[in-house]
């Protein structure tokens, strides 16, 4: 008896005395999912995207009154000092831990943005699996005050379909906080991000109104990928450029691409469905060279030219077309970042330092040198895996 | 059955009732008729019947209770004799011994045991001239017939529970176990009610020392009245506070001999249709009888529901209330929205909603268990109305908890022991306040609380966890999950290390003891 009296009253001193110290209820706080970092003058421009609860969840998701997110902006000397200076604006605690995705204008970017990141990798409230963005041509807080359809909340639209195109189209790369850091304390590598623009009116898309069209007259796309040299963007990929980008940093997963058919007029696009990349630094007579192997598993996909896909000698034929296409497109991209930028964004220099530390430590001063006179031989391995549903190509069936 | 009655003479004066040395029978028939009435007050439900005093043949008189005595050994086998009596040359004893033709027939006259044996059923015949009395067994009277079990109920199995009488019940697993290795010791316990309890088990597959045990602590037992077998339960257990059953009880003769077969005791208590089965380990709380019924595979999958259904019943509110209030970033986002959503004007904190949610919960079903079967589904539709829609709509509790609150009440309701699913009731309300005032951190502290708790405990000397802690490879076959039976070649292993094989037959050992003999 006296020893469960002792237990209860140690229990009950556990409850009273600790307090309630990091308690609250969920309609006490405010779930930020987006975040937009602009600069004025030599303050910082703070966006953040909050959801409106009351009118995201299924059952009200049909009413249209009200916005599903709001998006508040407040300036301040360093981010978070806005943060707290929010709250002049919003009536709960900005909860952080739910954040999907974090944009710098391009114009932060331009000036560095590593001032910038130390906040959001200290902080204990955030945590570190949300996605860093570009916005190009625009501000980030508009990038954040454009309406979406099908996700209502817009900072979950972009995550989500980050994820899927990078799935499914491999030209965008996904970039959490902690990888961009790395990325950008890496000597030997750059830091890459995706792109994010406004397509269409501003104006209208920062309206409910958006919404109700059919076809949305403003919506958020992801546009090509910025390059950085160190912390200050540079300079822009295209779509191709991005692509290899992806394939050379092993991170593509699947994609399409159309390569003109062998020997003949039309074109043919292949599936990805697996695609890996060696990259293989190497020091001859006090020369780095680098090897790049990127072997590839395609799929026919479309054909618009008549070929016999039952014949073994179609499929290598296909295959070896693809292999020199495509090899030329790696090679003339590294070429662009070698003589346009000296820029090393495949991460050569560190291919190079894992082979050779002791050549790097010398010369990694003078890398960007190094990286535009850089010997890159590319090894192109294109496998044709599987040609669809039937064998002979519809125009083919045509000429029959 | 002598301690009782010596401690019954020993602390005559604690009792309030008269239970000093009674007067023993004189050879004066009208003296002793008075003095068995005057000891039971003249109670109306004595009925007196004289025969005889003419025509040379000796009075005799007979006394029975009304209604505990059965109507047709009474009339045939004792009146009927009586009646038809002829001029006997001999003593009346010995006239009324041949005479008399019930199963079992005393001579006493001890006043305490004619007493006791009058008020147990049986027929006391007082005599002419005689300073002793004719005790016939007539037990008898209305008694439930054997039904479905009202509490344990299956799919598949036999049918029949045990009724509130202790024979019936007796005899009911005899039917499942016909072994005459298969033991009864009765004791009688409770100074006032004086019930009949009875302890059975397989002689040569329980350990001795549990029985021993048993009956060292049913010994000790001192009380006016036992009732129910809860009462027993609450004298033996080994430990009181705890919120967890240590002895199991079931109304089911199957699940009573496959407690015998496992070596464990079944104590039956006169009066309650719920037998007690010691030792009780915690996993047995989560096994039915169905398990063995049904096939093994599915039989598996269904004790991992119950203990799943144990582990929601136990933490769902306090885990629901430690993530929403404490840890909101381990909800995935688009399920943080719907929850936020519904907590939009919730005017209290999750902690109070759901312990008003859980507390309406439990009077409601105090008020169906309370409430006569008519009223009980008014009582149900009043709960779903007010509850479930009414709270809801009016925006006083959030969906989320209703949702919350009722699927832990639906697990609940899983489990096959009765007095495991309130143990897990009780808890429940200690872990929400863990977690409203901690959060996962407080849930840990309580489950590290409760596995030391819970491995603490034993149940007559046999580690409560058993099979899990201390771990028995051996018995992992019938724990969390429930092996084929070819393969439950072996009894428990604390329980009968002894006698294992489940094979081997009692017999085999039973014969080594008789010749130890």
């Amino acid at each position: 008896m006296r020893y469960a009296i002792r237990w209860l009253v140690l229990l009950f001193c556990i409850m009273i005395l600790t307090s309630c110290w990091d308690r609250q209820e969920l309609n006490e706080i405010a779930i930020v999912v987006g975040m937009g970092v602009d600069k004025i003058d030599d303050d910082i421009l703070l966006s953040v995207q909050i959801v409106n609860p009351g009118n995201v969840a299924a059952q009200t998701a049909g009413s249209l009154e009200s916005a599903p997110v709001i998006t508040y902006t407040q300036r301040g000397k360093s981010i978070f000092e806005a943060i707290r200076k929010l709250t002049k604006l919003s009536s709960r605690k900005l909860y952080y831990s739910h954040l999907r995705i974090v944009v710098f204008s391009e114009q932060v970017a331009k000036e560095g943005i590593s001032p910038l990141l130390d906040f959001l990798a200290r902080d204990h409230e955030l945590r570190t699996d949300y996605y860093v963005l570009i916005s190009r041509n625009t501000e980030a807080q508009h990038i954040l005050e454009i309406t979406t359809l099908m996700d209502r909340i817009p900072a979950n639209k972009l995550f989500s379909s980050l994820e899927t195109s990078h799935w499914a189209w491999a030209a965008t790369g996904k970039v959490t906080i902690d990888r961009l850091i790395e990325l950008i304390a890496m000597e030997g590598d750059e830091a890459v991000l995706t792109g994010i623009i406004i397509k269409g009116d501003m104006q209208e898309g920062e309206t409910m109104e958006n919404t109700h069209r059919l076809a949305l007259r403003t919506l958020l796309q992801y546009d090509g990928m910025a390059f950085f040299k160190k912390d200050k963007l540079v300079g822009w990929l295209n779509e191709d450029a991005s692509k290899v980008y992806n394939y050379i940093k092993n991170s593509v997963i699947s994609s399409v691409g159309v390569y003109a058919c062998p020997e003949q007029e039309g074109e043919m696009t292949v599936e990805v469905t697996d695609a890996k990349s060696r990259v293989k630094g190497m020091v001859r007579n006090n020369q780095p060279k680098v090897k790049v192997s990127l072997n590839i598993e395609v799929n026919v996909g479309e054909l618009e030219c008549s070929m016999d896909l039952t014949q073994e000698h179609t499929l290598q034929q296909i295959e070896l077309t693809l292999e020199e296409s495509f090899k030329k497109v790696v090679e003339d991209t590294i070429a662009e970042m070698q003589t346009k930028y000296q820029i090393d964004i495949f991460g050569f220099g560190e291919a190079i330092h894992r082979a050779n530390p002791s050549y790097w430590l010398e010369h990694k001063e003078e890398w960007s040198e190094l990286f535009a006179k850089l010997d890159v031989q590319v090894d192109m391995d294109f496998h044709v895996r599987a040609i669809g549903g039937f064998n002979r190509s519809v125009p083919m069936q045509k000429e029959e | 059955m002598e301690r009782v009655t010596d401690s019954i003479n020993e602390n005559a004066e604690h009792s309030g009732i008269q239970q000093k040395q009674k007067q023993p029978l004189q050879s004066e028939l009208q003296a002793n008729i008075d003095l068995l009435l005057g000891y039971a007050g003249y109670s109306d439900d004595i009925v007196i019947r004289r025969f005889g005093g003419d025509h040379g043949i000796k009075e005799a008189v007979i006394l029975y209770v009304e209604g505990l005595t059965d109507r047709d050994t009474l009339m045939n086998n004792i009146i009927k004799p009586l009646q038809f009596r002829k001029p006997f040359a001999s003593s009346v004893i010995d006239e009324l011994k041949q005479l008399v033709s019930a199963s079992d027939l005393k001579e006493a006259a001890d006043t305490d045991y004619i007493l006791q044996a009058l008020f147990s059923g049986d027929t006391i015949i007082l005599m002419h001239g005689e300073a002793s009395a004719l005790v016939a067994s007539s037990k008898g009277g209305e008694k439930r017939p054997v039904s479905e079990p009202a509490t344990q109920t299956i799919i598949r199995g036999p049918r029949e529970s045990f009724t509130e009488n202790l024979s019936t019940n007796t005899a009911l697993i005899r039917r499942k176990v016909k072994d005459a290795n298969l033991w009864l010791e009765t004791m009688q316990i409770g100074r006032v009610t004086k019930t009949k309890v009875g302890i059975m088990y397989i002689q040569g597959l329980v350990q001795p020392s549990i029985i021993t045990e048993i009956k060292q602590r049913l010994n000790q037992i001192d009380i006016d009245g036992i009732l129910e077998g809860g009462y027993v339960e609450e004298f033996i257990q080994d430990k009181t506070f705890t919120p967890f059953p240590t002895i199991q009880n079931t109304d089911r003769p199957d699940s009573s001999a496959a407690a015998l077969l496992e070596g464990r005791v079944v104590i039956i208590i006169d009066g309650s249709p719920f037998v007690l089965l010691a030792p009780a380990l915690f996993v047995q709380f989560f096994q039915a009888s169905e398990d063995y019924y049904h096939r093994w595979d599915i039989s598996t999958l269904i004790r991992g529901l119950r203990f799943l259904s144990f582990a929601i019943a136990l933490l769902a509110p306090s885990l629901y209330v430690a993530v929403t209030t404490y840890h909101q970033e381990l909800i995935p986002s688009s399920l943080l929205f719907a929850l936020a959503s519904q907590r939009e004007g919730a005017p209290f904190p999750a902690f109070i909603e759901a312990f008003i949610m859980e507390i309406m919960f439990e009077v409601l079903r105090e008020a169906g268990i309370r409430m006569g079967r008519a009223v009980g589904s008014s009582v149900s539709i009043v709960g779903t109305l007010v509850i479930g829609q009414a709270a809801v709509e009016a925006g006083l509790v959030t969906a989320a908890m209703v949702i919350v609150v009722s699927s832990t009440a639906i697990a609940n309701f899983v489990s096959p022991s009765f007095n495991m699913g309130i143990s897990t009731r009780l808890l429940r309300f200690g872990f929400m306040a863990l977690a409203a005032s901690l959060g996962l951190y407080g849930i840990t502290i309580g489950l590290i609380i409760l596995a030391l708790h819970l491995c603490h405990l034993t149940s007559f000397g046999i580690p409560y966890m058993s099979s899990l802690a201390p771990y028995y490879s051996n018995d992992q076959k019938d724990a969390l999950f429930r092996f084929p039976h070819w393969l439950m070649k072996k009894r428990p292993q604390r329980l009968s290390n002894w006698n294992e094989e489940r094979e081997q037959t009692v017999s085999v050992q039973q014969h080594q003891m008789r010749d130890k003999d």
